[in-house]
């Protein structure tokens, strides 16, 4: 299979530190692929590389084989490489149909029309989108009165709503109950059986991790310290020194 | 920077406050809630057709003075409310609007419905160049770019003498007989004013519309999801400078005049003085801050001269007591409740963006 992204040597250096220190990676299509690693090891800032928040210092980042290196973030995402941020990252006087409205307008190149009917008309994909992430109910509610989790998986149906081809969703899981999480990890399933999306998470949740990829990168110090499947990974001496503290998982 | 989820969201409550709250703080109304505003607009409309009729002329030119603010106040609003920038240099776009009639007349004696009609075209060019500049910043930078052209254009206008007339502005018959008559300008006032709201009404609901208010809502969310946030916020600018334009072309036929102080700071706050009295989340809100201004100065100054003051202790009142502002009240009785939680939540968020947690 064809790497669907591939990223090459990206580096960030904020003043003299190196946050993301010449990191490659390499996802298949259809791939599952966590980034794990202790807080500060550079997970979010290499996302916001990827999806040009921030410029990288060097390196490159293609995606379905377009460069997409120093790009400003809108054109990142037309050529299909949308994240989800770490932070919950809403629109909170929109509707939650407005909020996905919003990215579908944009993916479609309407988002410059005057005609109230060009986003009517989207009404139905809202609706598939918003059932697949369970808030059809919710679809008049303000994106700000949700609950956490909601607010969450509003975030992916809007991420869903550009239409991507690689998901990056920045610890997705982070300060939800049980409940919550287990609702993430099914709905995580689902995007990649039912629309093929390729995925790739940061996650500090090892049940998640493991649950859900086909391989992790570990990254610590903002390098590559290992990649392989789950279980190669939980059993490597290295990852388990740094990362895990000596606990086996 | 980034502060991990865990804190202080899990002590929230969850699920409470999570049903039921529907649109309190967004831009959507229930069908019976626009039911009733419609109507109530139908009224609106009959009492001021009917008003140009029977009211005294000394009320149908404080009407007149209204509706052209109201225009000047809805435009503004589309780059402050809808766009959330905060622009402070409106003026200009006023200002130029009225000055492409003064300065045709003047120069070329050009007839007045060419003029009035190039006004706001001339005006969303200016507003196009200036959004190319000013839009390159960002929050007080912004503001204050905003504030320094129109600052710049006001005293070109003050100093180029043989060209403007300067601090004496343009006089003269600059508008048609037919508008001379108050009753007719106010009719035709009334006409332009009405399809100018009903123009900018039509983009609020768009698509673009609805896209500017994401923008406003969350910049970072917008550009990761593949808004141009620059030609969106450009197209806003130059679309509040045409209608900004056309309510300066307005404002010839109320005064048949034009000064230089149409292009200063005091003109380019008097628009945000009406969307805070009169609310910038509801459409109408800044025409009725636009009323209530033109009624209350009418009134005021005639009394003391210290309107400014009044004005300035009445702007306190409202930013305190009915942030929505009096289009606020309106909504909340007409199909909108308010969530409180909703309203804490949006305030939380503005604090993380503030803090820089946000993206
Ligand atoms: N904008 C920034 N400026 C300076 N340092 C930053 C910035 N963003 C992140 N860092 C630093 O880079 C390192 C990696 O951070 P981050 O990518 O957020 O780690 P992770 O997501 O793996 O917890 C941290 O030490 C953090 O303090
Ligand atoms: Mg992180």
């Amino acid at each position: 299979m064809n790497p669907l992204l591939v990223v090459d040597d990206i580096t960030k250096k904020f003043g003299g530190f190196l946050a993301v220190d010449g990191v490659s990676l390499s996802v298949d299509a259809g791939e599952i692929h966590a980034v794990i690693g202790p807080n500060g090891a550079g997970k979010s800032t290499l996302f916001k590389l990827l999806t040009g928040v921030y410029t990288p210092t060097r390196g490159t980042v293609e995606v379905s084989g377009t460069a997409v290196t120093g790009m400003r973030p809108h054109g990142v995402a037309r050529a299909g490489l949308v994240q989800v941020f770490q932070t919950s990252s809403i629109f909170p006087r929109l509707t939650v149909e407005e909020s996905v409205a919003t990215s579908l307008l944009a993916t479609s190149g309407m988002s410059m029309s005057l005609r109230r009917r060009d986003w009517v008309r989207l009404r139905d994909e809202v609706a598939s989108l918003l059932g697949d992430v369970g808030l059809l109910d919710e679809a008049r509610s303000i994106a700000a009165a949700l609950s956490h989790g909601d607010q969450r998986a509003l975030e992916v149906a809007v991420a869903l709503g550009c239409r991507p081809s690689v998901l990056l969703l920045d610890e997705p899981t982070a300060g939800m109950s049980p409940f919550e999480t287990e609702r993430m990890v099914a709905l995580i399933k689902t995007l990649r059986e039912v629309r093929g999306v390729t995925i790739v998470l940061s996650e500090h949740d090892m049940d998640v991790v493991f649950g859900l990829s086909d391989r992790v990168t570990v990254m610590h110090h903002g390098q590559v310290l290992r990649v392989g499947s789950p279980v190669e990974v939980a059993n490597d001496e290295q990852v388990i020194a740094v990362y895990l503290g000596g606990e086996r998982v | 920077m980034t502060v991990p989820w865990g804190g202080e969201l899990a002590e929230e409550p969850v699920g409470d406050n999570s049903r039921g709250h529907s649109a309190a703080e967004s831009e959507w109304v229930s069908p019976r809630g626009r039911r009733q505003q419609i109507a109530w607009l139908i009224v609106l409309v009959v009492l001021l057709l009917l008003g140009g009729r029977t009211l005294g002329v000394t009320n149908v030119e404080i009407l007149i003075d209204s509706m052209q603010f109201a225009v000047f106040a809805c435009a503004t609003n589309l780059v402050i409310g809808y766009g959330g920038l905060v622009s402070f240099g409106q003026a200009v776009f006023y200002g130029i609007g009225a000055y492409t009639i003064g300065l045709t007349w003047m120069h070329m004696r050009l007839d007045f419905w060419i003029a009035f009609g190039a006004a706001p075209i001339v005006a969303g060019i200016a507003a196009l160049l200036v959004g190319l500049i000013v839009l390159r910043t960002r929050g007080l930078y912004f503001a204050l770019l905003t504030l320094a052209f129109a600052q710049l254009c006001y005293t070109v206008t003050l100093l180029q003498t043989g060209f403007t007339n300067g601090s004496t502005g343009i006089f003269g018959s600059l508008i048609p007989s037919l508008l001379v008559n108050p009753r007719n300008a106010y009719y035709f006032v009334f006409g332009i004013s009405a399809v100018a709201l009903l123009a900018m009404w039509f983009v609020i609901r768009s698509p673009f519309g609805l896209t500017l208010k994401a923008i406003r809502e969350n910049r970072g969310r917008a550009e990761a999801i593949g808004i141009n946030v620059f030609r969106h916020q450009l197209a806003a600018f130059v679309i509040s400078g045409f209608f900004c334009g056309l309510a300066g072309g307005l404002f010839v036929i109320y005064d048949n005049a034009t000064y230089p102080h149409l292009l200063d700071w005091i003109t380019s706050g008097f628009p945000v003085f009406m969307l805070v009295i009169g609310g910038m989340a509801l459409f109408l809100g800044p025409a009725l801050g636009a009323l209530v201004y033109t009624v209350a100065y009418t009134e005021i100054s005639q009394r003391t001269q210290q309107w400014e003051l009044i004005f300035g202790i009445v702007l306190v009142i409202v930013a305190l007591f009915a942030p929505e502002g009096l289009g606020g009240l309106v909504a909340a009785r007409t199909g909108r409740r308010r969530s409180w939680h909703a309203l804490l939540r949006v305030a939380r968020d503005r604090y993380d963006v503030l803090r820089g947690d946000r993206v």
